[in-house]
């Protein structure tokens, strides 16, 4: 126990050796095929796309979008466990020794991915901006919002107060895409003298608020959380155990369900849609939208923009599907009076809404260009996706409930 | 007043495995209007007795009847005429103690206007006013196990099976929880409770069932196990210890 480096990676084994048997599913699910299919696709397109690239485009804002998400995105694997606030709290002033190694590799994993973006990004950037900074100066400032955003995450994590945590994280967003934006717009020298500025303010600023030395409860909810990303991630391919789940109120969604009718058969359409809103699901399908809208802006004017909008359509339900698993379990649902069937009735119809109303909202970048009788044709499209996922979902559900009554 | 069973539980034997059965051929009712108290030591096999009247688990033998139906023919209906309080909250994070409420009163078909009349009721009884509009997540354990508690009362069917109740309740919500229970049982409706805490259920139970090791040994009113054992104006406590103290 007193070897905490050999006890987080013990723990990192762990997980990962629960982990990686589902890989061998996921890929079987066509995941390998259609990635693969999708980078050359995506390779085609950007080739021709690089060889003319339009006049007038927002490159520094397509970068600054582009870049934004993994730079500040700093979570740690901590692999903390509830029972470690007794067992491990005599330990506290150790902790570093477990701490460090997660932190590292973190860092080290993210900025790797921000570092294959920017090459995949640099050669647009070379050529739709006359004044474009050289690739190394694009690494290295990269680099150090990768580390800054990573170490102010880890900060906000030991803050006192959930003020300050809020506080901190936005001045993060802001500092890290004002460094950003500043690296991008700004004359070469005054550029360098703006990033070296914000974050050496930054770092003071961090140095301020109240910390605690180890913030254990919020270590292992935050790692509670990243545990059942993972898993959550894999559900979308294939039956995983449920995770813990992050809830928040959202007092401004409690509408949402109180007109279902009231009704046995409907009743688990309330309890689904308090899920949809109180989940993590929702804020993962904004985003997921927002970056949809982007891509769909981004490739509008060719065929591509039609397989990236059917692709994100899909991805949508994809992610939906979680929706399915949340229940599977709960006590109350083999008790109470409810019709067996609807839980997959009631799930498949909110799924199916939500995804309609995700079709429209990633169509409406496509519906404002191109020839109406394309643009009306894509929509369409999208139904049809939507059609097809929906009896997709019912069947294999259906499968899988007539596996299980064989195997009881 | 005349024992109409609601509960007939006839020599069930059941069990996580088929050679070896927790339960041994156990026979019970529990009369219309009835608080039947449950009581043993642990493992003695109460909560798998609940969990087969519940549907959780099916019975190696015998058979479990609720007003005349069984869970495999009239699912809906048996369903429909129970409601349980787990010894351990367990609620739905996402939702609120109001929601809650709402969400058990849609499943078990109770009106808008009773469950408004109801909630109403129980949220003030409970002392949860406060609390109506809180994430079940922020909620103290003893405050779950009041939601857990309110919203089988807010089903009010004809049969409460209660594990355990009073585990995490502070004395004023154990004292709201006793009376209720004696204005439902009054209604109409009947109980079968769990508990250890003996003194407290001898003056509030119409009957004992005792539980040893999978079998029922003894079973009727405080006086009639009395009589039984031969134990004259000796609290149930005493009695129960007597019991299993010889059978270990």
């Amino acid at each position: 126990m007193n070897d905490l480096l050999k006890l987080r990676q013990q723990r990192q084994q762990a997980f990962w050796g629960e982990v990686l048997p589902y890989l061998r599913y996921v890929m079987q699910s066509g995941l390998a095929i259609v990635t693969f299919f999708l980078l050359i696709v995506f390779a085609a397109w950007y080739t021709t796309f690089l060889q003319n690239v339009p006049q007038g485009l927002p490159v520094h804002w397509i970068l600054l979008i582009l870049f934004t998400p993994l730079a500040i995105y700093g979570s740690v694997r901590t692999y903390m466990r509830t029972a470690d606030i007794v067992f491990m709290l005599p330990l506290e002033v150790r902790m570093r020794e477990y701490f460090a190694p997660a932190w590292r590799s973190s860092v080290i994993g993210k900025t790797i991915w921000l570092l294959i973006l920017a090459l995949v990004a640099f050669p647009f950037y070379v050529r739709a901006d006359m004044n474009a900074k050289s690739l190394s100066l694009l690494v290295i400032v990269l680099i150090i919002a990768k580390l800054l955003g990573s170490y102010g995450s880890w900060q906000e994590l030991r803050m006192n107060t959930a003020a300050a945590r809020v506080g901190y994280r936005l001045l993060r967003y802001v500092l890290i895409i004002g460094l950003l934006a500043a690296f991008l717009w700004l004359p070469l020298m005054t550029a360098l003298i703006a990033v070296v500025v914000i974050a050496l303010v930054y770092i003071v600023l961090l140095r301020i608020p109240g910390k605690a030395s180890v913030p254990w409860e919020r270590l292992i909810a935050t790692e509670k959380n990243h545990a059942a990303g993972v898993m959550r991630l894999l559900g979308w391919f294939v039956d995983v155990p449920n995770g813990e789940r992050k809830v928040s109120h959202r007092r401004w969604l409690s509408f949402v369900g109180n007109r279902v009718p009231w009704v046995p058969a409907k009743s688990f359409r309330f309890l689904v849609s308090k899920t949809l809103v109180r989940g993590e699901l929702l804020p993962i399908l904004i985003r997921f939208v927002i970056i949809g809208v982007v891509f769909v802006l981004i490739t509008r004017e060719s065929w591509f923009g039609i397989v990236v909008y059917l692709l994100f359509i899909l991805l949508a339900g994809m992610q939906m599907t979680s929706l399915r698993k949340q229940h599977t379990d709960t006590l109350w649902l083999s008790i109470y009076p409810i019709p067996p069937e609807s839980q997959r009735l009631e799930t498949v119809k909110l799924i199916t809404q939500t995804q309609v109303w995700i079709t429209l909202l990633l169509w409406l970048p496509l519906a404002s260009a191109g020839d109406p009788v394309r643009m009306i044709l894509t929509f369409i499209a999208g139904l049809v996706a939507v059609w097809l996922y929906r009896r997709s979902l019912n069947r294999k559900w259906l499968k899988d409930i007539e596996a299980e009554a064989e195997f009881d | 007043m005349e024992q109409v069973a609601i509960l007939n539980v006839d020599h069930l034997s059941g069990g996580y495995s088929r050679g070896k059965p927790v339960l041994h051929d156990i026979s019970f009712e529990v009369g219309r209007g009835e608080m039947i108290g449950l009581i043993g030591l642990n493992g003695a096999g109460k909560s798998t007795t609940m969990k087969h009247i519940l549907g959780l688990m099916t019975p190696q033998q015998g058979e479990i009847r609720i007003q005349g139906s069984t869970l495999a023919k009239e699912t809906e209906q048996y369903r429909a005429s129970l409601a349980f309080v787990p010894e351990s909250p367990q609620l739905y994070e996402e939702m609120t103690v109001r929601e809650h409420l709402e969400f058990t009163a849609r499943a078990y078909n109770v009106s808008q206007a009773d469950y408004e009349e109801r909630s109403a009721h129980l949220i003030k009884l409970f002392n949860m006013g406060d609390k109506e509009d809180s994430l079940s997540m922020h909620l103290s354990k003893g405050m779950k196990q009041k939601v857990m508690i309110m919203c089988a009362f807010v089903a009010a069917p004809p049969l409460y099976v209660i594990d355990e109740p009073f585990l995490g309740l502070d004395p004023l919500g154990i004292r709201s929880l006793l009376d209720f229970m004696v204005q439902t049982k009054e209604s109409g409706s009947s109980i079968l409770l769990s508990s250890h805490i003996l003194s407290t259920i001898e003056n509030y139970c119409d009957r004992f069932i005792v539980l040893h090791k999978g079998k029922v040994i003894i079973q009727g009113t405080l006086e009639q196990i009395r009589e039984q054992t031969g134990q004259q104006n000796v609290p149930l406590e005493q009695i129960f210890y007597d019991l299993v103290q010889d059978g270990l």
